[in-house]
């Protein structure tokens, strides 16, 4: 116990990077590709970061992702019911908890590393599936200082994860790959 | 006589030992199809205690088959005139004493799906049955094909009154996966129908019309429809009805879709081309142009070989004589289908070989060119897997082909021997005495370009409950027999990557 009570002080008294808040959150929009079972399309998410530590920080973002596409799945010879959608088919909502560790700054910016787990909703519905997702994140990006408060951020992550589906299609493999680009604010 | 009558009737009231209740007269009958443990659409032929068919709906095409009227329970679930229609695989039948029910009593229920599957069978006693469940067996596996019937009537026809609904939840549930919605001309789909239904994943139709003259039917697809126009947008029938082979092809080339003209029951004796011009299947050049792109070879009215009436081996050496002379078409397979009564969706399909085998999305280019390269299979129950590929073309090597064949049947399938022809003749005959069959061998072709045809045939009929009674009515034959005819395979015989025989002369790609 007094273990966890020294790292919750350690934690606590650790100082913020000058250009990373302790609290913050922000907005993002970019580019995710999905195919098979796993929407790709224009994602919208949005973020709150809250410092663990020296170098890390707790980043729970929501996401939805707005792709097009027809319907494409099919019945094949064996009875078995396959998706084949494109890489910007789809919709999906999906929260994630993942932990983003920052790294030495060089110069303006300063990169980072993020890794997180998320659990969401896949629906494509010109073929009328719906399977609910976990999934892992990893990924990494850049955050640039713009004035006191204001951080722009570039960042691209790979999910890979499981779905269960609808339409006796059972679990499938989930396989994306997003790039977003955003806005963060301090909240302090 | 009415006090005695009272008197007993009071005493029966005040017996102590009560009545033991009727037997109940109705209820219902739940079926479920599946096929390793998924639902799959299928038919169900049901039998009488004596063994007889039970016939459920009315006559009403012609007095005489079903057209609409079958029973409709569900959307995707009809009582027939030749047993049930499961469209999704299940169904949940009325048992009573109304005509559009089973009646009480004992049933054989016999589940099929088309005949890539094996049948399945059950008894039940109604009206008190536990639900069945009929697990089908997969019998043939045609990788890298679609199963299509490209030759189907309905409501648009002048000699059918079959709904749009019903057509597609036969289609489906004898296996076939694309429907040529051919009538008379009439250009027309049943996409409509399937999407009503939500069937697109497992099913879909090309537009198609079958141009009708006195001298022949040529199916037509993929045809321009004008929904609501007259004769959905296609050609004027009276300008149709007296044109003779040349016309009728001008007719079909000219449309903007650029259709696969496709010869239509070429010896059906009416509406025949082949036959109406005299044509004896051997002479060369025939008494009616070449403009067409493919020919039933095995066609729902004609799909029976007698030993008296050799008619579908007639095709095959029609196609055989084409080929030889240099004049290549896809060797097709279509049901004709009218009704529910004499002949059964896909009695006659064809597999046509394409790159992505999904109806969802639908790659109708793909599909109509892969007919055009002549990639097809046309068959009544066996299927053949031949290497090369049907319509495909193979180089020899010091004058020999390998060449691997590979036949696969249901148990209702009795196809007893395999034939392997090399320009026009004859050069191997095998018999099969099973369901499977497999044949490697290095084939002699000479050194002149050539062709290799392959069929599988045999004399024992399909069951009638399993392919509509046509052939028994009209002819009193014993039914359709089992027949499975490939396109031929080019073989360029001196490597010149050019295929010369006959009238052609192709640049193999």
């Amino acid at each position: 116990m007094s273990r966890y009570l020294i790292l919750a002080g350690v934690l606590a008294a650790a100082p913020a990077h000058a250009d990373a808040p302790t609290q913050g959150i922000g907005a993002e929009l970019g580019i995710a590709s999905g195919s098979h079972l796993t929407p790709g399309g224009l994602r919208v998410a949005g973020h709150y970061t809250y410092q663990l530590s020296g170098t890390d920080w707790f980043d729970g973002s929501a996401s939805v992702t707005f792709g097009g596409g027809t319907a494409r799945c099919f019945l094949d010879r064996d009875g078995s019911y396959v998706c084949d959608h494109g890489l910007l088919d789809g919709k999906g909502g999906e929260l994630v908890a993942a932990v983003r560790r920052m790294f030495d700054a060089q110069g303006e910016f300063r990169p980072y590393a993020r890794v997180g787990v998320g659990l969401g909703v896949a629906r494509f519905s010109d073929d009328d599936v719906t399977g609910l997702v976990l999934a892992l994140h990893g990924g990494g990006g850049v955050r640039a200082t713009v004035s006191d408060g204001l951080a722009i951020v570039i960042d691209a992550e790979l999910v890979a994860g499981l779905g269960a589906f609808g339409h006796s299609i059972g679990v499938a493999p989930q396989l994306g790959l997003a790039i977003m680009a955003g806005v963060e604010f301090a909240l302090e | 006589m009415r006090l005695e009558a009272l008197l007993l009737a009071l005493a029966a009231c005040g017996s102590s030992t009560p009545a033991a209740p009727p037997p109940p007269t109705t209820g219902t009958l739940v079926v479920h199809v599946t096929s390793g443990g998924k639902p799959i659409p299928a038919r169900i032929a049901i039998a009488d205690a004596s063994g007889a068919p039970v016939h459920r709906g009315t006559l009403d095409l012609y007095n005489q088959r079903q057209g609409a009227g079958a029973c409709v329970i569900l959307p995707g679930v009809l009582l027939t005139w030749s047993g049930l229609v499961l469209a999704f695989g299940d169904g949940t039948i009325p048992v009573n004493a109304t005509p559009c029910a089973l009646a009480p009593g004992r049933y054989t229920l016999t589940a099929w799906h088309g005949i890539e599957y094996e049948t399945a069978t059950a008894t039940v006693d109604l009206p008190r049955a536990a639900p069945v469940t009929f697990e089908l067996a997969r019998a043939i596996t045609p990788t890298g094909t679609l199963a299509a019937d490209l030759h189907v009537h309905g409501l648009p026809s002048n000699d059918s009154t079959m709904p749009d609904a019903q057509r597609v939840s036969a289609q489906l549930a004898s296996g076939l996966q694309v429907i040529g919605f051919s009538n008379h001309n009439f250009d027309a789909d049943l996409n409509g129908a399937i999407a009503a239904l939500h069937l697109q994943a497992q099913i879909v139709s090309i537009p198609s019309s079958e141009l009708t003259s006195d001298w022949l039917h040529a199916g037509t697809y993929p045809v321009p429809v004008v929904p609501g126009a007259p004769n959905g947008g296609g050609p004027d029938p009276a300008t149709l009805v007296g044109a003779e082979a040349p016309a009728m092809f001008a007719i079909a080339h000219a449309m903007s879709t650029h259709p696969i003209v496709q010869v239509n029951h070429p010896r059906f004796r009416y509406g025949a081309l082949f036959d109406i011009s005299g044509w004896d299947g051997v002479a060369w050049p025939p008494p009616f142009p070449l403009e067409f792109d493919a020919v039933e070879t095995i066609g729902g009215f004609t799909a029976a070989n007698t030993p008296e009436d050799r008619r579908i081996d007639d095709s095959v050496r029609d196609l055989y004589t084409m080929t030889d002379h240099g004049k290549l078409v896809a060797a097709m397979g279509n049901s004709d289908a009218h009704d529910f009564t004499w002949i059964f969706d896909g009695t006659a399909r064809t597999y046509v070989y394409v790159p992505a085998p999904r109806t969802q999305p639908f790659d109708q280019i793909a599909f109509v060119a892969a007919i055009r390269a002549h990639h097809t299979e046309a068959t009544t129950c066996p299927f053949l897997d031949v290497t090369p590929r049907p319509g495909d073309h193979v180089a020899a090597r010091a004058g020999k082909v390998d060449l691997h064949v590979a036949l696969a049947q249901a148990g209702f399938c009795h196809a007893t021997r395999i034939k392997i022809t090399v320009g026009n003749k004859l050069v191997l005959a095998i018999s099969v005495t099973g369901k499977t069959a497999d044949y490697r061998a290095t084939i002699d072709v000479g050194t002149a370009d050539t062709w290799i045809g392959v069929t599988a045939d045999g004399d024992d009929a399909l069951p009638l409950t399993q392919t509509g009674t046509y052939q028994r009515d009209e002819w009193k034959k014993p039914g359709v027999t089992p027949y499975a005819v490939i396109s031929p395979i080019l073989v360029d015989a001196d490597g010149d990557g050019r295929w010369k025989r006959g009238d052609a002369d192709l640049v193999l790609k």
